[in-house]
């Protein structure tokens, strides 16, 4: 059974992440990047733009999420500063390996704190990638490109609100119920949560495109 | 992170409607339904009833392939496509429009209006994004609720009567299901300054008296006193404003702005250096749930400046694959649905 729960653990955690993604993107104010050389509005994402967001979360005095990485004695690594979150597309990716600044989560000096997800850091951003990011097909205002929209998000920015007291409840039916020869068992899950931004300037949806 | 496979299934009845909204888990890439109530029979009074339809995402919106019983009495199955009133699969991340209109207009005008090559068929209501457009590019990248005119002709809400130049082509496409997006931020497009604030906004927007409410408005756009950013290293505290009265388009606030920079939209030559970011106006309460409905009607507010947030995903069940031949029976018919998101999906 294990891997069943797994299985059910990985759904419910995907189901949390798109009702998270698309609350996000009704309710947080965008910034279009701008820094970029494509033309478009917005523009690719550049270093520019990720110190600019990062600028204007510190002046809105945003706690870090992670605390930053400290030099290390391997070869071809690179201290990490503190840092916020920036989510983003899988489709972003060369956009970030073609800045010179971008740091690879494999060049940090460590793998203490990184996840699955993390693809690097640009000063004072690390970059998450998934494929369920939120994109704007055809979108942008000059050339109608794809738009793919960013959260960059500091510590205690927004939270989960469990609802009527509870968290996730686990539904279990066994084989027996099923039919005699007990063949299929229903496993299933329910929870009841919102979310909510808990503080409006610690959060911004970074849009922008590709580079030409 | 897409590692398993998902099927799912289940039963509706068809609502008088014709269109169905199936809410599902996890968006998939197949829909499959079975008319049981119809299954097997022949037509009746040269109405024919679809037996079993099947829908693909990577087909447009509304696309479908349908096997119908024939209407000249036969036994036998018609088997039909079409791109219209089929299956939609719909989810808040990959952003549904409709088609492509062309712009071959827009007036510099109180309202802006703007002009089509041909039908939009757009009604008053619809949300537009409009791109691409040149002569008037402050206008451009900004979703608008928009007020049918005529066949070819519609309005925003934007006062255009000081823009320099107006558009001589452009882009323009209609955002499906906006209500994914509620409480929904929306561009703004002009403020009237005084003891309280009144704030015209791109969309018809969901905000009800008593909410708390803050405003990004970027340097290119003059009124910074009002920008949520400027407030906070102003005073130390977040913004802190609570709409007073609406109505569709326009928000006043318990602020005094009297004395503020005037609020302006940049010329065109900044709106393209620029590359803008739109002033914006955007909810800041607390998060209500439970609100599914549109458009956007007074929530059932329990916390003082709270929001109710909505979104959904799944599949539309269209006309084209839930009614009769005659386009107006079907309604109370049992329809059983299988949902499928593979492993794999090859594209090539």
């Amino acid at each position: 059974m294990s891997w069943v729960t797994e299985r059910l653990g990985v759904a419910m955690r995907q189901a949390e992440d798109i009702i998270l993604r698309d609350f996000l993107l009704s309710a947080v104010s965008v910034y279009n990047c701008k820094g970029g050389m494509n033309g478009d509005n917005p523009t690719e994402i550049t270093p520019t733009d990720c110190s600019n967001v990062a600028a204007s979360l510190d002046t809105a005095n945003a706690f870090k999420f992670l605390s930053g990485k400290l030099g290390e004695f391997r070869f071809g690594s690179a201290p990490v500063r503190a840092a916020y979150f920036l989510l983003t597309s899988t489709e972003v990716q060369p956009t970030f390996d073609a800045m010179t600044v971008f740091t690879s989560s494999w060049n940090y000096p460590n793998q203490n704190d990184t996840i699955y997800s993390e693809y690097g850091a640009v000063y004072n951003i690390r970059v998450f990638t998934s494929s369920e990011s939120a994109v704007q097909r055809g979108a942008s205002a000059i050339f109608g490109a794809d738009v793919y929209n960013n959260m960059c998000v500091a510590r205690e920015s927004y939270g989960h609100i469990e609802q009527d007291g509870y968290s996730s409840q686990l539904l279990y039916r066994p084989p027996i119920f099923s039919g005699p020869l007990a063949l299929n068992g229903t496993l299933g899950v329910k929870f009841a949560q919102t979310q909510a931004i808990l503080q409006d300037t610690w959060i911004r949806n970074v849009r922008c495109t590709l580079p030409s | 992170m897409a590692e398993y496979s998902k099927i799912m299934e289940g039963y509706f009845t068809i609502p008088t409607s014709l269109t169905y909204f199936l809410n599902l888990p996890a968006l998939p890439d197949t829909i499959e339904m079975w008319n049981k109530t119809q299954w097997g029979n022949v037509q009746s009074g040269g109405i024919a009833y679809p037996q079993y339809a099947i829908g693909f995402s990577e087909d447009a919106a509304g696309t479908y392939y349908l096997e119908r019983t024939n209407i000249n009495a036969s036994a036998s199955l018609f088997a039909f496509t079409g791109t219209t009133g089929g299956f939609s699969f719909v989810s808040a991340g990959t952003y549904s429009y409709g088609p492509t209109l062309t712009i071959t207009a827009a007036t510099a005008a109180n309202p802006v209006v703007v002009t089509t090559s041909g039908n939009h068929n757009l009604v008053t209501g619809d949300s537009v994004l409009i791109y691409g457009t040149t002569g008037m590019l402050q206008i451009s990248g900004i979703v608008y609720t928009i007020t049918r005119l005529s066949a070819t002709t519609f309005s925003i809400n934007v006062n255009g009567s000081g823009f320099a130049a107006p558009a001589t082509a452009g882009f323009a496409k209609k955002l499906l299901y906006p209500d994914l997006y509620i409480p929904e931020g929306t561009a703004i497009t002009g403020i009237t300054t005084g003891v309280t604030t009144t704030i015209q906004t791109a969309l018809v927007h969901s905000f009800v008296p008593g909410n708390e409410i803050f405003f990004v408005i970027p340097v290119e756009w003059g009124m910074r006193q009002l920008d949520s950013a400027v407030v906070a290293a102003a005073t130390g505290i977040p913004q802190q404003a609570y709409v007073i009265s609406t109505t569709a388009q326009s928000i006043t606030v318990n602020v005094n702005s009297t004395g503020y920079t005037a609020f302006a939209y940049p010329t065109n030559a900044t709106a393209l250096t620029a590359h803008l970011t739109p002033a914006q106006a955007l909810s800041a309460g607390d998060q209500n749930t439970g609100f599914s409905g549109f458009p956007p009607l007074t929530p059932p507010i329990t916390i003082p400046g709270a929001y109710t947030p909505n979104t959904r995903q799944g599949v539309v069940f269209g006309p084209s694959v839930l009614a009769a031949s005659d386009g107006t029976s079907g309604a109370g018919g049992v329809v059983r649905w299988r949902a499928i998101y593979p492993d794999l999906l090859k594209t090539s």
